[in-house]
């Protein structure tokens, strides 16, 4: 399994997925909420889109399910819980370097030219 | 909730088809549960039911497009034996950027709800207006008749310079066909008759098609149960009946055991052979059933009473057919000059007879639904350049950013997506119209069974939608294309001034603007000239009083009432019966009403002493009604001269008639006919007594000229046609008499019930629904043009005092007057409305053939309206202006300074 992120910068849902399962392994309806809640509904996750989008992160070996997770209950059972895999943490590490190197440049550009300005 | 699916989880399931097979079966539950959980938290949420599924279908559609991208990608990744992973991102920058345009188009129409709710209602009204129409132009105008070869099928009719209402022929005149030419195939005849139905305890009178035996075959249409009529039935004598589909069903129950089974009609018994099938709808739709006719009877050569329709025999035309039947008409005509002399027949294309009437009106809507789509999308076209000019700047960056063919790409996408989602909703709306139209149809449109939302108007729909799209998506592409190429100066020019570009989408959308006027002035003029017409049409005096009128249509059995004595009888009893309703003041019959459709020709050669010279088939003619009762009181005619009939005009008394007006100017000009001896010529012809002159009433319809008319006296003339109207004058009420008529008929002999009980208002309106229906639908539609006319050039307006805010502002600032920074935002929106009038006027001018037909006492090109609508519209064009320009002019010019 190659663990070299892509060089390919991630699909913007794709990285809020990550993002999700960052800390936590969650299921898909928890994914979707966290990521609607942190983005204050910006991007939005329908039920088609979700699945579509862990299908596609599950593809590229970002992100697997997991069978059994300790403290489910019987009623969540049936539940499918997604955790990042080695590649998927990486390739989310890698992006938000990015991001933030793109965020910094912003920053020198716009914010001093934005001082020049009345 | 989890046991049953409910509605909102069966519709989910079925957008999950959309996804591929393999997805669907590996995530289905997880999405139905998550499908689950999103409405309840959005119903928590209190969000909207519309909403919701609005968000469901945009996800499921988009996420599903990814989806099958990506197995395509899968697809053309397996030739190359790479690995899924590396072909999936080449096969994903063609998908993920339409993708991505689309939802960028779908976000930019939330973001800014207003238009998108100007825009798509412009299009769904526009896009379900002319799909509604479009099926009604196809059938009417379009597409070949639901019959076998329409092409060779020919109306035939016996014809006289002189005479109008002919248009049916003879039946002996038919059996010479028959016998004598040799273009023809064979020959189609049918005549309306109404004949009582007696079903056990039950009496109904059915207005029934009496045809010969092939008249199926001549149309080409086979039964769907049992069998049609075939050649040489008529020979046997047997009476049989085919019945209508609906028929069929809705009075026998669909039995399929119906054939065989027999029917009694005017007491005698037909035997049903077969049903047609549904929308065989000839001579009309109403044709309950048809039953087989050998009109062997002697009714003469001047009883002239078949539908005729010939089917042209293989490699025949029209030409040849119309010169054999010629000069078969001249030969008849010398054998017997009393009844042909100066007989024509004519020859016409099915189509034009069936159609004819109604072409006008149906072309003229086609037409006008043209236009207002052009409208429309004119409309939205500047919309979008409204649009496209408020987003330049983001526009910009993008550019900026890279790609300006990408902005082209994404306007073309908005546009497409509006047109998608309105055309869509369009073509329900139309579905919903259509289905009403042809259930409830205002006028007589032929065919109108088989009008209905199909393949062809959906075609029709998608170039409509298609079109549209490209008229208004393409027009801002192409401004936002030309801008600039290259980003840097697109990015200044819109920080900057914008002056310049601002200018000419301004010019743009000005012209769009003036092509709306325009077309809304050409649809307005149209109307205003059918308003016009329908006024004078109303205005027309029927010769009869129309208010507080009632009648009742009787038809008598020919076999039961032979004897004309019993006929009076029958007569006085149903005159007695009404008479005795309460709020009745005076009754009467009358063999023909005004503006009655009918195919009998009740015109008949008269004599006097000023034509004694003339042989018989030289005298002039008039129509003769049988009239009984206080039927010129009951009616509302007025008597100019003379008397009415009265009791003593019986039988053996001498005989009398009351002739009209026009009759009386042709027949004694100059001089009183009080008095005068008149010769009337039915069969053999008897010497009536002029006793007075009526008014004249309009025969053949508001718009016709009144023709000469004689009245004879029900005992002195009593024929053996069975038609007899019996009208009644009220003091008001029309109601109770209505219904009090139809148990007076009843009363007067049980197996003879009324056909019908109306009024005479409506007699009249209907001779004029045709009128009515065009000119309601032309005002709607022009209504329609005008208010986007106007919309269109509020918007334009507006977009043009907020590019000069900064100008106006400033000229403010120095002190100009605020009237005049309002005078010259008013003048430039007025000079483009001039402008639009002008040519809308020119184009109404040249677009006379379409109206012209449908008016009345209103020239096509009338001056008053010609004069009245450009004003209206330019006048409509200031208002529209005014708000923006007063808005602009009472802005503080400090604030506005600061803003920029």
């Amino acid at each position: 399994m190659p663990t070299e992120p892509s060089s390919k910068p991630l699909n913007d849902k794709v990285f809020h997925v990550l993002l999700a399962l960052a800390n936590e392994d969650l299921h898909g309806y928890a994914i979707k909420q966290d990521v609607e809640g942190r983005t204050g509904g910006v991007v939005k996750m329908g039920p088609g889109t979700l699945y579509e989008t862990l299908q596609r992160a599950e593809r590229r070996g970002l992100i697997a399910e997991v069978e059994d997770r300790p403290g489910a209950t019987e009623e969540h059972s049936q539940r499918r819980y997604y955790r990042l895999t080695e590649l998927g943490r990486s390739s989310l590490e890698w992006e938000v370097r990015r991001l933030a190197e793109i965020v910094d440049t912003a920053k020198s550009r716009v914010l001093t030219e934005g001082k020049g300005r009345a | 909730m989890m046991g049953s699916a409910d509605r909102g989880e069966r519709l989910f399931r079925l957008l999950m088809r959309l996804y591929p097979a393999e997805f669907r079966r590996r995530y289905g539950g997880r999405l139905v549960e998550a499908f689950i959980r999103q409405r309840s938290d959005h119903e928590a949420a209190g969000g909207g039911f519309v909403m919701f599924w609005v968000s469901i279908v945009a996800d499921v559609a988009a996420s599903a497009v990814r989806l099958h991208g990506g197995t395509v990608a899968d697809r053309i990744g397996w030739w190359g034996g790479s690995g899924g992973e590396r072909t999936r991102r080449r096969g994903e920058p063609v998908m993920a950027t339409i993708l991505s345009d689309v939802r960028y188009a779908w976000r930019g129409l939330l973001r800014n709800p207003s238009f998108a709710v100007a825009a798509l209602s412009t299009i769904t009204l526009a896009i379900a207006a002319s799909t509604a129409v479009f099926p009604v132009v196809d059938v009417a105008l379009i597409r070949p008749l639901p019959l076998e070869d329409p092409d060779r099928l020919l109306i035939l009719a016996e014809t006289h310079a002189e005479q109008v209402g002919g248009g049916a022929v003879a039946p002996e005149t038919l059996r010479d066909w028959v016998e004598e030419t040799t273009t023809f195939e064979a020959f189609a005849a049918s005549a309306f008759n109404s004949r009582i139905w007696v079903d056990g305890e039950r009496a109904e009178v059915l207005t029934v098609a009496d045809v010969n035996d092939r008249f199926f075959e001549v149309l080409g249409r086979g039964a769907q149960l049992g069998r049609a009529f075939t050649d040489g039935d008529g020979e046997r004598g047997e009476w049989l009946a085919v019945l209508s589909d609906t028929f069929w069903r809705s009075r026998l129950g669909g039995d399929p055991g119906v054939i065989g089974r027999t029917l009694s009609l005017d007491g005698r018994t037909y035997t049903i052979v077969g049903v047609m099938p549904p929308r065989f709808a000839i001579p009309d739709g109403d044709v309950p059933l048809w039953t087989l006719e050998t009109w062997s009877g002697d009714t003469g050569r001047a009883g002239r009473y078949l539908a005729v329709a010939g089917r042209l025999a293989a490699g025949r035309t029209a030409d040849q057919a119309e010169s054999e039947l010629d000069a078969i008409a001249a030969r008849i005509a010398e054998s017997f000059p009393a009844t042909n002399e100066g007989w024509d027949v004519s020859v016409t294309p099915l189509r034009d007879t069936l159609i004819g009437a109604v072409a006008a009106p149906i072309r003229l809507i086609g037409v006008a639904v043209a236009l207002l789509l052009l409208v429309a999308s004119f409309n939205v076209a500047g919309l979008m350049l409204a649009r496209a000019a408020a987003r330049r700047r983001e526009i910009a960056v993008r550019q900026a950013l890279g790609g300006g063919w990408r902005i082209v790409r994404l306007l073309v996408v908005e546009s497409a997506l509006i047109a998608g989602i309105g055309g869509v909703l369009g073509v329900v709306l139309a579905s919903v119209l259509v289905r009403a139209l042809v259930a409830n149809p205002p006028i007589d449109i032929p065919l109108i069974e088989t009008v209905s939302i199909d393949g062809r108007a959906l075609a029709f729909a998608f170039s409509a939608v298609a079109l549209t799209g490209l008229v208004f998506g393409l027009v801002p592409a192409w401004r936002a294309s030309g801008a600039s190429t290259s980003g840097a100066p697109a990015l200044r020019s819109a920080v900057g001034t914008e002056a310049k570009r601002g200018s000419t989408i301004a010019r743009v959308r000005a012209a769009l603007v003036v092509g709306e006027i325009a077309i809304a002035v050409v649809l307005v003029i149209g109307a205003a000239l059918l308003l016009r017409s329908l006024v004078a049409l109303n205005a027309v005096d029927p010769g009869f009083e129309t208010e507080d009128r009632v009648a009742a249509r009787v038809f008598l059995d020919r076999d039961a009432y032979r004897d004309p004595a019993q006929r009076s009888a029958w007569v006085r009893r149903v005159q007695d019966g009404v008479g005795a309703i309460p709020g009745v003041r005076a009754v009467g019959t009358i063999s023909v009403l005004p503006m009655e459709r009918i195919s009998v020709n009740f015109d008949l050669p008269y004599g006097t002493r000023s034509t004694s010279g003339l042989s018989r088939q030289d005298l002039p003619q008039a129509e003769f009604r049988v009239v009984s009762g206080d039927i010129f009181d009951a009616m509302g005619i007025d008597l100019v001269r003379g008397r009415g009939f009265r009791e003593s005009d019986a039988t053996n008394a001498p005989r009398v008639v009351v002739i009209n007006e026009t009759l009386a100017a042709q027949a004694f000009p100059g001089a009183d006919p009080i008095g005068e001896q008149m010769a009337v010529y039915w069969a053999a012809g008897a010497v009536y007594e002029v006793i007075g002159v009526a008014g004249d009433t309009h025969q053949s319809g508001l718009s016709g000229a009144p023709s000469p008319q004689l009245y004879v006296h029900f005992p002195q003339l009593s024929l053996p046609f069975g038609a007899t109207n019996i009208v009644a004058a009220t003091d008001g009420a029309v109601v109770a008499p209505l219904r009090g008529m139809e148990d007076a008929v009843l009363a007067a002999d049980p197996g003879q019930p009324a056909h019908g009980v109306f009024t005479l208002e409506s007699v009249v309106r209907d001779s004029i629904a045709r009128e009515r229906f065009a000119t309601t639908l032309l005002t709607g539609l022009a209504a329609l043009a005008l208010i986007l006319a106007a919309l269109g050039l509020y918007g334009l307006v507006s977009y043009i005092v907020r590019q000069r805010s900064r100008e106006l502002a400033i000229r403010m600032a120095l002190g100009a007057r605020r009237a005049n920074a309002v005078g010259s935002v008013l003048g430039h929106s007025v000079g483009l409305a001039i402008g639009g009038a002008v040519i809308g006027v020119v184009a109404a001018g040249a677009g006379t053939q379409f109206v012209e037909s449908l008016l009345f006492d209103v020239s096509p090109v009338d001056p008053l309206t010609y004069a009245l609508v450009p004003v209206m519209l330019v006048a409509v064009a200031a208002l529209a202006a005014a708000r923006p320009a007063w808005t602009a002019a009472n802005a503080d010019p400090a604030a506005v300074l600061r803003q920029e």
